[in-house]
C-alpha cells in the first residue's frame, strides 16, 4: 500500500495536513537521534530539514508494508547525515582548522557529560546501534532496516557496544575515585 | 528519556544513559539557501594557528625569524657590496 493511498479525503489538502502532524510528531525525535550521533547542533537541525524536504519530495517511494514511517525518516536522515560527515571529512583533511570546536554546556551535570564523552568514544557504527536501540525505542529489525545492515551485525554491534561503554565508564569513574 | 521496551541493557548503564537528555531548539522546516551560508560563514572554528602557538618552538621561531633575517640580509649586502 502506498502512503499517499491511506487518505480519502481531497489529495493536496489532506497531503499538507499528514505532511504537517508527521513533521510535527517526528522532528524532535530525528534531531535528538542527529544530534546524540554527531553533537553538532546546526547540523543537526539542516539534516532533519532536509529529511523531511526528502521525504516530501520521495514520498510515493515510502511503502507502508515494509517499515514504519519513523523507521523510514530515520533512515532517510541517517543516510543522509553519513554522506555529509564523509564529505566533511574530506574538506577537514584539506583545510583542518574547519574542524568545529566542541561545545560544552556548563550547566551540564558531570554524569551527563561523562556519558556524552562516552557515546563519543563509541566507533561510529556502534554509536548508532546504542542510540537508535536505547533512546528511540528501535526494535533490532528497524535498527538493521535504518542502518542497512543485518540482524545478527546488529546484535553483535550491541553488545560490543554495551561492553565498550562499560568498560569506559568505569574506567572513567576509576580515575575521577583515584 | 528512557527506552521502555529494551531490558538488554544492564540496569546501572541505563541509568547513565538516561542522564543524557538533549533540548530540542525551534526548528522550522525550510530554511533559504542563503541562510544555510550565513550559519556556514559565521560558525566559529579553530584558529589555524592555536596548535601551533601552544607549542614553544613556535614562540621561538617568531622570535628568531627577524634576527635571522637581519643577520641573512647584511650578510648578503656585505658579500655584494
Amino acid at each position: 500500500m502506498n502512503f499517499n493511498e491511506r487518505e480519502s479525503i481531497p489529495f493536496e489538502k489532506s497531503l499538507a495536513m499528514t505532511f504537517e502532524t508527521i513533521y510535527l510528531t517526528h522532528k524532535d525525535s530525528l534531531y535528538r537521534f542527529l544530534f546524540r550521533y554527531t553533537r553538532d547542533e546546526q547540523l543537526s537541525i539542516d539534516l532533519v530539514q532536509d529529511t523531511f524536504v526528502k521525504f516530501y519530495k520521495y514520498q510515493d517511494r515510502y511503502d507502508v508494508t515494509r517499515a514504519s514511517l519513523k523507521t523510514y525518516l530515520f533512515k532517510i536522515g541517517y543516510q543522509l547525515m553519513i554522506n555529509k560527515i564523509k564529505r566533511r571529512a574530506k574538506w577537514q583533511t584539506l583545510l583542518p582548522f574547519l574542524i568545529k570546536k566542541e561545545e560544552f554546556s556548563f550547566n551540564d551535570s558531570v554524569e551527563k557529560m561523562t556519558i556524552q564523552w562516552a557515546i563519543k568514544q563509541l566507533p561510529e557504527k556502534q554509536r548508532a546501534v546504542i542510540l537508535l536501540i536505547y533512546y528511540h525505542d528501535m526494535t533490532q529489525e528497524d535498527t538493521a532496516n535504518i542502518l542497512d545492515i543485518p540482524v545478527g551485525t546488529v546484535k553483535s554491534r550491541l553488545s560490543t557496544a554495551i561492553k565498550r561503554l562499560r568498560d569506559l565508564l568505569e574506567g572513567h569513574y576509576d580515575e575521577i575515585t583515584q | 528519556m528512557k527506552s521502555h521496551n529494551n531490558h538488554s541493557l544492564p540496569k546501572e548503564l541505563r541509568e547513565q544513559l538516561d542522564q543524557y537528555t538533549v533540548d530540542v531548539p525551534p526548528l522550522s522546516f525550510k530554511k533559504k539557501k542563503s541562510d544555510r551560508v550565513a550559519d556556514f560563514m559565521s560558525a566559529p572554528v579553530q584558529n589555524p594557528l592555536d596548535h601551533y602557538a601552544s607549542t614553544s618552538g613556535l614562540l621561538l621561531k617568531i622570535q628568531l625569524v627577524p634576527i635571522g633575517l637581519t643577520i641573512g640580509i647584511s650578510a648578503g649586502l656585505l658579500l655584494f657590496m
